[in-house]
C-alpha cells in the first residue's frame, strides 16, 4: 500500500514510456529524415523532369503523412505538401495560375497548386506539355517542398520530439496524452488509406470512380498504399512493444493487407486503381479495404485500451 | 345526425381536434441521443432534475438535434454528413415524416424551428459549390420542402433562432464533400463567420473571428438576442486561441477564457438559465467551463469526463456526459442522474427561448 503510494507520487517523467521512445527513434524521426534528405535531393536535380527525386521525395512524404499534429499543422506545412484530394478540381487551376503571366511567387501561391501531388500533375499530365516555364516551376516547386519538409522536420527535432519524449508540458500532460497522440495518428492514417485512398476511387458498385484514384497519373495509387501502410505497421509495432503476443497479431493482420496489395499489383489497372471498373476484379481492391479495416478495429479493440485511450464517445466523434 | 367519424373529421377540419403537447410525452425539459450498451440509439427525453421521461429507438448514430416548440416533436439527423432526417412523435417514437436532403445537398445536421413550430429550417452543404445553404420545410404540409437560402459562408453548422423571428448561423468555414467523408478540403484558406438572417433568408450581418482556422461551430442565444458561440481550432493544438465569443448585432466579438484546457475543441454552449453566464463544454480537454457574462471572467472550470451536451437550468446548467452522468454544473459537478448508456453531442432545450 505504501508502496503503491510512493509509486503514484513519483513525477511521471520518472516512467518515461519506452513506448514513445520507439515511435519516434524507430519510426517518426527516421522517416523525417528521409524526407529531408530526398527532397533535398529532388530540389537539388537539374533534371526538368526530375520523376525519379520526385518519387523518392513523395514516398518519403507518403511514410509520414499521418504525423497531422504538431509541425505540420504549423503554418500550413501539411497541406503544402501535399493537397490531396482535391474534389474541386484547386490543384490545375492554381497551377495554370502559377504558369500564367501573372504568375505569383511559389511560397505566395495557393497551396493547391504546390507540394508532392501538384508536381505530379506538371510531371505526367498531357495537359502539361514539357516547356521552359513548366521545367522552371517544377525547380521552384522542388525547392517550396524542400524548404517546407526542412521546416517541419526541423520543428520536430528542435521542439516537437522532447514534448512528446517528456509530456509535462502544456501539449501533453502525461504519458498517456502523447501515447493518445500517436495512437490516433495510426487509426487517422489507417482510416485515410482505407476511406480516401482507397474508398475514393472504388466509388460505388454503380458508380465506381477511377479517376479520383491517388496519383493514378503516376500510377502510384497502390504504391501509396502500400508505402502508407508498411510505415504505419512500425508506428504499431512502437506501441505495442510491451506485449509481444499483440505485436505478433498487428504484424500478421498488416502482412495480410500488404499481400492482398501485392495480388492486386500483379493485375491489369492494379497500379492506378482503373480496376475499380472491372466487376471482377474491383471486388480485390474491395477486400484489401476490408483488411485495412480489420486492422483498424484490432487497434481499437486491443492497443488502443493498453494505451490507456479513453473511448469516449463524444471525445473521439466530434460534431 | 352526424356520426362520431363525421364528427372528429369536422372537428380536424377547423383544427379544434386536440394537439398534442409535450405534456402528452411526460413534459420533459431536454432531448439527448444516447448510444446504448448494445450498440443501439435511442432519443432520451430528460425533466428539469435529468430523470428519464421517455425513450424512442433511433436508426444508426443520429444526432438529436431541434426540438419543436409546442408539439411533443423531435428531429434527428443522420451522422455527418448526413442525407436524411427524422421528424419523431415524442410520444411512441413513430416517424412522422422523413427529410431527405435535395439533390446536390447534404445535411450538417442542426435545425431549428421558427418561434411559431410552423416551419423547420435546416443547415446543409450544397456540395458542387462548397457554399453553405439552409433548407426551409413546412411543418403542416408534412414537412415539405419549401424552399432554401444562402447560409452566408461555407460549412453552416449550427442554426439558432432569434428573439426577433430571424436567425443567426454558425458557418464554421470548412469545405467538405460527401466523396470525401469528413475530410476538410480548405483549411488554408478556410473563412469562418457568424451570420445574422432575417426570417426570409435576406443577410443582415456577418461576423468573422480574427483567427481565419476557429471554426465557429455552435451557438447558444440569450432571450435579448445575445450570441454566444463555441469553436473549434483547426490549427496546431499548441497555439489554439480562445474558442468562446459572445456577440451582439453591430459590435465586434468579445472572445472569452483562453482555451488552455479545450484540446482545441468545444462540443456545446449554453447560457444559464438566468442569462448571466455561458458555459462551454470539451470532451477533448473533460471540461466544463463557466463564463460571467458580464465580466468574461471564468467563474468554474470543472474536471467531468467526455462531457459535452450542455443546457441552460432554472438554477444554472445542467450537462451530460459520454458516461452517461446528468450532471448540475454549480460550484462543484454535482451529478443528478446516472445511466448505463452514452449521451451523445448536444442536450436540446424544449423551448429554449420560451
Amino acid at each position: 500500500m505504501r508502496l503503491a503510494i510512493l509509486v503514484a507520487l513519483l513525477p511521471i517523467s520518472a516512467f518515461a514510456d519506452g513506448r514513445v521512445d520507439a515511435a519516434l527513434d524507430q519510426h517518426i524521426l527516421p522517416n523525417l529524415a528521409h524526407l529531408t534528405d530526398s527532397t533535398a535531393a529532388l530540389a537539388a536535380s537539374e533534371d526538368c523532369a526530375p520523376i525519379e527525386e520526385w518519387a523518392q521525395a513523395s514516398d518519403a512524404w507518403q511514410a509520414v503523412s499521418h504525423l497531422r499534429f504538431g509541425p505540420t499543422e504549423v503554418d500550413n506545412r501539411g497541406f503544402k505538401l501535399a493537397y490531396w484530394p482535391d474534389p474541386r478540381g484547386a490543384t490545375p487551376k492554381a497551377l495554370n495560375t502559377l504558369l500564367g503571366d501573372a504568375a505569383p511567387a511559389v511560397a505566395d501561391a495557393s497551396v493547391a497548386g504546390r507540394g508532392f501531388y501538384a508536381m505530379e500533375f506538371l510531371l505526367f499530365d498531357p495537359a502539361y506539355a514539357a516547356s521552359d516555364a513548366r521545367c522552371a516551376l517544377v525547380q521552384a516547386l522542388a525547392d517550396d517542398a524542400h524548404a517546407t519538409a526542412s521546416a517541419t522536420v526541423q520543428d520536430w527535432n528542435d521542439r516537437y520530439s522532447d514534448l512528446l519524449r517528456d509530456p509535462t508540458n502544456a501539449t501533453y500532460q502525461s504519458e498517456t496524452e502523447a501515447l493518445q497522440e500517436l495512437y490516433k495518428a495510426l487509426q487517422t492514417g489507417l482510416e485515410f488509406a482505407s476511406d480516401i485512398r482507397i474508398g475514393r476511387p472504388l466509388g460505388t458498385y454503380d458508380s465506381p470512380r477511377a479517376t479520383r484514384a491517388e496519383m493514378r497519373r503516376s500510377g502510384r495509387s497502390l504504391h501509396n498504399v502500400v508505402v502508407s501502410l508498411s510505415s504505419l505497421q512500425q508506428l504499431a509495432q512502437a506501441l505495442a512493444s510491451e506485449d509481444p503476443e499483440l505485436t505478433a497479431e498487428i504484424d500478421a493482420a498488416f502482412g495480410t493487407a500488404l499481400a492482398r496489395a501485392d495480388e492486386i499489383a500483379q493485375i491489369d489497372g492494379g497500379t492506378d486503381f482503373s480496376l475499380v471498373d472491372q466487376p471482377q476484379n474491383r471486388l480485390k481492391l474491395e477486400v484489401l479495404q476490408q483488411s485495412i479495416d480489420s486492422i483498424r478495429d484490432l487497434s481499437a479493440m486491443k492497443l488502443g485500451p493498453q494505451l490507456g485511450v479513453s473511448a469516449g464517445f463524444n471525445s473521439l466523434d466530434g460534431d | 345526425m352526424a356520426n362520431r367519424r363525421q364528427f372528429l373529421a369536422g372537428l380536424l377540419a377547423t383544427g379544434l381536434a386536440p394537439v398534442p403537447t409535450w405534456a402528452d410525452a411526460g413534459n420533459p425539459a431536454y432531448l439527448s441521443a444516447a448510444r446504448l450498451p448494445d450498440g443501439r440509439y435511442v432519443l432520451i427525453g430528460l425533466d428539469r432534475h435529468g430523470a428519464e421521461r421517455f425513450r424512442i429507438p433511433l436508426p444508426d448514430h443520429s444526432h438529436a438535434a431541434a426540438a419543436h416548440p409546442t408539439r411533443p416533436v423531435a428531429v434527428a439527423f443522420a451522422r455527418r454528413p448526413g442525407r436524411f432526417a427524422l421528424v419523431l412523435d415524442c410520444r411512441d417514437g413513430s416517424v412522422l415524416a422523413q427529410l431527405d436532403s435535395p439533390k446536390g445537398r447534404h445535411f450538417y445536421g442542426h435545425g431549428s424551428f421558427d418561434g411559431s413550430g410552423q416551419y423547420l429550417f435546416t443547415t446543409e452543404n450544397d456540395y458542387a459549390a462548397g457554399t453553405g445553404r439552409i433548407g426551409v420545410w413546412d411543418v403542416q404540409n408534412g414537412y415539405s420542402r419549401v424552399g432554401e437560402f444562402a447560409s452566408g459562408g461555407i460549412g453552416p453548422h449550427d442554426i439558432k433562432l432569434l428573439p426577433d423571428g430571424g436567425f443567426v448561423v454558425a458557418n464554421g468555414g470548412i469545405d467538405t464533400h460527401p466523396d470525401s467523408g469528413r475530410l476538410k478540403l480548405n483549411l488554408p484558406t478556410m473563412r469562418p463567420n457568424i451570420t445574422y438572417l432575417c426570417e426570409t433568408g435576406e443577410l443582415l450581418e456577418v461576423v468573422e473571428p480574427a483567427q481565419q482556422q476557429a471554426s465557429t461551430r455552435h451557438l447558444a442565444v440569450r432571450g435579448d438576442g445575445l450570441v454566444a458561440v463555441g469553436m473549434q481550432w483547426q490549427g496546431d493544438v499548441a497555439h489554439t486561441p480562445p474558442l468562446v465569443a459572445l456577440h451582439r448585432r453591430g459590435a465586434p466579438l468579445r472572445l472569452l477564457g483562453d482555451a488552455s484546457a479545450l484540446d482545441g475543441y468545444v462540443g456545446s454552449i449554453a447560457f444559464s438559465g438566468d442569462g448571466t453566464q455561458v458555459a462551454i463544454t470539451s470532451p477533448r480537454g473533460g471540461t466544463l467551463e463557466v463564463f460571467h457574462v458580464t465580466s468574461g471572467a471564468v467563474v468554474r472550470r470543472l474536471a467531468e469526463a467526455d462531457v459535452c451536451g450542455v443546457a441552460a437550468a432554472e438554477q444554472g446548467l445542467i450537462a451530460t456526459t459520454g458516461l452517461g452522468r446528468v450532471i448540475r454544473a454549480g460550484t462543484t459537478a454535482q451529478m443528478l442522474q446516472s445511466a448505463p448508456l452514452a449521451y451523445d453531442n448536444h442536450l436540446v432545450a424544449i423551448n429554449p427561448l420560451g
